[in-house]
């Protein structure tokens, strides 16, 4: 499609991998639609412009030669790529097209029905709190006419799986429970961690793909352990989290400046004050200070 | 090497140790009648059940959308004015205002219904349509998402 692009580069990147502009309201979207469709700008309500979005990117997917997925399971047990979602968005690229790609990532990989069973009530109850989805679609084979093709995708999966540390972070399935119950990404939002993936699970995913270029994401953390509280998978998010920076410092990710003044931190903030307590924070903040998960936590 | 076997041998070579699956439970089923279990499943996702079938379908569907010019009907009791097997390729659908078809498994935890390539060769029929209307007889009901 040529259109989303277009308004993606407008918008930025997505604030949660659910609802990538959570962040946007009605309004907001109304006025781009308009900039980007010529759509009523004072007419806000969901509807009109769920309308406005169906009749100008309808015609792309009817007119596609091609269609491309990703995969929230795949199956051994059948060989079929389940996605699900709510606007039927990969249910249209599938289905429309005579040529349906698949790009599957080897972590999205079940043994069979009876644990997609329990998946498929885990990632909609926690992702949307639904039952299940408006659509779960199995795809198991070519049409007759049509082709099928299914990519598995490794990009460091199997490095990730042979590290003792952060291999449980593949048991991943998005469903985002880690980011709406983190208090530092409910304060500072999605968009601060300038990165595909955001949240808890950004955290610990981000650095294996970029470890230089994430190098600042493990410490947009408290720590408080509230995300592998929630994890449906049981994936101890915020041991990991320390774990990337013990990497971070053997990597030399620390400067002598910052480590100076974290030791004189710690040792300010464990030593009580005259009333007992650790001292407070001053309202005053440094000229490093900024928007962003790192100081919002 | 192709690409899917150097996948292959770095799981075996990386993986971590074998570990036994996990026992998948049975879900217990709730007491109640599946077909108002379906029904309030179904309310959940905006979408109506019919609890009592009308006598003629045909009118029931003049009523229910007057306005339905294109009618892809794939089952015996209704004639449309679209033939579900005549479509030239699976975008054809597009227009449809009303698909109507019979479909083999309702779930009654999630209000969700079962479609198959076998009960609807272009299945972009039901997809497309602005309205699905689906016939389901209770008995096939079934509780838990499978």
């Amino acid at each position: 499609m040529t259109s989303a692009p277009k308004a993606r580069r407008h918008w930025g990147r997505a604030a949660h991998i659910v609802g990538p502009a959570f962040q946007k309201t009605t309004q907001d979207v109304a006025e781009e639609f308009h900039r980007v469709y010529d759509s009523d700008p004072a007419r806000a309500d969901p509807v009109y412009l769920a309308h406005v979005m169906r009749e100008h990117t309808r015609p792309l997917i009817l007119a596609a030669d091609a269609g491309m997925t990703g995969a929230n399971f795949a199956i051994a047990e059948t060989g079929a790529i389940v996605t699900v979602t709510n606007e039927g968005n990969a249910d249209l690229s599938a289905n429309v097209p005579a040529l349906r790609i698949c790009s599957v990532g080897i972590e999205k990989v079940i043994p069979g029905l009876a644990e997609l069973a329990v998946f498929i009530r885990l990632l909609a109850r926690s992702a949307t709190g639904e039952r299940i989805t408006q659509y779960t679609s199995h795809f198991a084979a070519p049409r007759a006419g049509g082709e099928m093709h299914v990519v598995l995708v490794d990009n460091g999966r199997t490095e990730r799986l042979a590290d003792e540390r952060f291999w449980p972070s593949l048991k991943c399935i998005r469903c985002t429970a880690c980011l709406n119950t983190c208090p530092v990404y409910r304060r500072s939002g999605g968009l601060s961690y300038g990165a595909t993936y955001m949240g808890p699970i950004g955290i610990i995913t981000m650095p294996a793909d970029d470890v230089r270029r994430y190098r600042e994401l493990p410490f947009a953390s408290t720590l408080n352990g509230s995300c592998a509280g929630v994890c449906l998978v049981h994936i101890n998010i915020h041991e990991q989290i320390y774990a990337w920076r013990e990497v971070m410092d053997a990597d030399g990710g620390f400067s002598t400046t910052k480590k100076a003044t974290m030791k004189v931190a710690g040792a300010v903030l464990s030593s009580p004050g005259p009333s007992g307590r650790p001292p407070r924070p001053t309202a005053r903040h440094c000229g490093s200070c900024r928007t962003s998960p790192s100081t919002a936590g | 090497m192709t690409a899917r076997e150097d996948i292959l041998a770095a799981i075996r070579s990386h993986g971590a140790t074998p570990r036994d699956l996990p026992h998948v439970p049975d879900f217990p089923q709730p007491a109640g009648n599946l077909v108002s279990l379906f029904s309030a499943a179904l309310a959940r996702l905006d979408g109506a059940t019919v609890a009592q079938p009308p006598a003629v379908l045909t009118q029931w569907m003049s009523q229910a959308f007057p306005d339905a010019r294109r009618v892809c009907s794939a089952v015996p009791e209704v004639t449309g004015t679209v033939d579900p097997a005549g479509f030239p390729d699976w975008a054809a659908p597009a227009s449809l205002d009303v698909t109507l078809i019979r479909f083999p498994l309702g779930v009654a935890e999630t209000g969700s219904i079962l479609l198959t390539e076998s009960d609807l060769a272009v299945t972009t029929a039901a997809v497309l349509a602005s309205h699905l209307v689906v016939l389901l007889d209770p008995v096939p009901l079934e509780y838990l998402v499978t």
